[in-house]
């Protein structure tokens, strides 16, 4: 069992390991991947194969902060990949609905009332983010709603520190022109 | 403000970017703040064990990033709620016996309640284990099939297969709980669960008595009540090892008409019909509380006729809203459908979700859940 070290030496199993993982990062994560991936449903599910992957791996993870890291990065991986599947969803969603509407628009849906609800300038600095190539987006998000160190973000997208601070100047600068000629 | 100084580009005019950086960050808060994720740590930690333990040699991690997405693929990951894909996922990396090393050491003897080998008081850790229950399809035909409904339990920490496996049966021999709101079936009120083993490659299962015939109402039901119990100690134990009966007393026959001189098991994937109701609802689960805030999701699996599942959301006696949604995959394999209601006013719900018949259009399968916003 994995409850019990080859020395007979009981550390936390992969059960309690989660749990305690889950409170501290459940939340922040599925807002994370909402954020890079604008739909609800695969957010979360995103993030629940993250949280089963480390369990499945606790073994050879062992510790919380190396256990954190990799969520991250299975997040920022998760979600990139569920960008692309999405391409091919939605032009399944777009053939199957030509013979009158369905349920399945979730993404629009969602995202339509969203805009509702937030003001002016939220909708306006997340329209541009959304705008901006992905590698800055996902490296704007991590600095600034996870406030990930530079160190952090380059682990979990497997870049250089380098190629984070040049992504992120660059997606600032874009944000400060929008901004500008928003305004 | 940037409190980060490693954060700096060379190129960074001190205080350029202050009011950027501020509106972006508050920007990013208020709209996240809006995602109210629903609590899915019972699934984390049910699949996670369903799928075991990645070993060093097999990683078998890297499908099942695409599965919730990639829907064609998923086939595999929806049968029995990924239950399957674990089976996938294992063959040919790694034999199945590595997976559940205590299983040969567990003599056929051992009463299964014996507590593991710790000092001092026993540990216990809540677990979610799936349990299968004999429940109306919902259609016209007062049909009846399995439905599956995760329990948290509290079983000592390192509990065997086997003390799992006897748990998830203790739990499935009780459908009163779920008689009232969801109509299942008891066909096994008065049993016993006695010694469950896992050893030879067969789960045994030790019954108290054979089942009251008069308690189940046709030999479908019969052979229903059967497998909820073979579907439910498969799950436990995490492998499809055919399920053996022995009762007190040396009778022979479950419910004075299924012999007990047979190995039991479930169907293959592309005839889980004969024994799963045609629509599952996994999510929203019986009366969960949902916030407002958010728009509601619901999730299900369903073997239903060209992948079509058709919806109604009620208010009381008012229908809100109806729909239909596709199933990753249709009859007679088991899909993964899910569909958003969208934000909902604070209130109490059923979701409705059918199969309609493709003869005359009539309801052939309705699962119904309640739920509440708030």
């Amino acid at each position: 069992m994995a409850e019990r070290d080859r020395g007979g030496e009981v550390r936390p199993s992969a059960d309690e390991a989660i749990t305690e993982l889950y409170a501290a990062h459940w939340t922040g994560l599925v807002r994370l991947a909402w954020l890079l991936l604008r739909d609800d449903l695969a957010a979360e599910e995103v993030v629940q194969d993250a949280f089963i992957a480390v369990h499945r791996r606790w073994d050879t993870i062992r510790d919380h902060q190396a256990a954190s890291a990799y969520l991250r990065r299975a997040v920022v991986n998760g979600a990139r990949s569920g960008l692309r599947h999405r391409g091919v969803e939605e032009r399944y969603v777009t053939r199957e609905q030509q013979g009158g509407p369905t349920a399945y628009a979730r993404h629009t849906e969602a995202s339509a009332e969203d805009h509702a609800l937030q003001s002016e300038s939220t909708t306006t600095m997340i329209g541009a983010l959304g705008r901006l190539p992905q590698r800055q987006r996902e490296v704007l998000t991590m600095r600034y709603y996870l406030d990930l160190s530079e160190a952090e973000i380059a682990d979990a997208l497997g870049i250089s520190a380098g190629s984070v601070k040049a992504h992120a100047h660059r997606g600032l600068a874009t944000l400060r022109d929008r901004m500008e000629a928003a305004s | 403000m940037s409190d980060r100084m490693d954060f700096l580009h060379p190129d960074y005019e001190p205080g350029e970017f202050d009011q950027v950086e501020r509106r972006l960050r508050q920007a990013l808060v208020r709209d996240a703040a809006q995602v109210r994720p629903s609590n899915r740590l019972d699934t984390i930690l049910h699949e996670a064990h369903e799928l075991g333990p990645v070993t060093a040699t097999g990683g078998s991690g890297a499908r099942r990033w695409l599965m919730p997405l990639a829907a064609a693929a998923a086939v595999a990951a929806i049968i029995g709620g990924v239950w399957w894909s674990g089976q996938d996922d294992r063959s040919g990396v790694t034999p199945p016996a590595t997976n559940a090393p205590s299983l040969s050491q567990t003599p056929s003897t051992a009463p299964t309640t014996s507590s593991p080998t710790t000092s001092g008081p026993v540990a216990t850790e809540s677990v979610t284990l799936p349990v299968y229950f004999v429940g109306p399809v919902g259609g016209a035909d007062d049909k009846y099939k399995l439905f599956r409904e995760f329990v948290r339990q509290d079983l000592p920490v390192g509990a065997t297969p086997a003390e799992k496996a006897k748990a998830a049966l203790v739990l499935a021999i009780n459908a009163q709980p779920y008689s009232n709101t969801d109509g299942y079936l008891q066909p096994w009120s008065g049993q016993t669960i006695g010694d469950v083993t896992v050893a030879d490659g067969a789960i045994t299962v030790h019954l108290a008595n054979a089942g009251v015939p008069e308690a189940v109402v046709g030999d479908e039901n019969k052979r229903l009540a059967v497998q909820e119990l073979v579907w439910t100690a498969q799950a436990a134990i995490q492998q499809t090892l055919p399920v053996r009966f022995e009762v007190s007393g040396g009778a022979t026959e479950l419910f004075g008409s299924i012999s007990t001189d047979q190995d039991f098991t479930r169907p293959p994937s592309d005839r889980l019909y004969e024994d799963v109701a045609p629509i599952w609802v996994t999510s929203p689960t019986r009366d969960q509380v949902l916030p407002a805030s958010k728009p509601v999701t619901v999730k299900g699996l369903a073997i239903v006729f060209e992948a079509t599942v058709n919806w109604q959301l009620d208010r009381g006696t008012t229908t809100v809203s109806s729909g239909h949604a596709m199933a990753s995959i249709g009859a007679p394999m088991q899909g993964e459908y899910s569909f958003s209601l969208g934000r909902l006013a604070a209130g109490d719900y059923t979701i409705r979700v059918r199969e309609l018949s493709a003869k005359d259009g009539s309801v052939s399968a309705e699962k119904a859940v309640t739920f509440t916003v708030k």
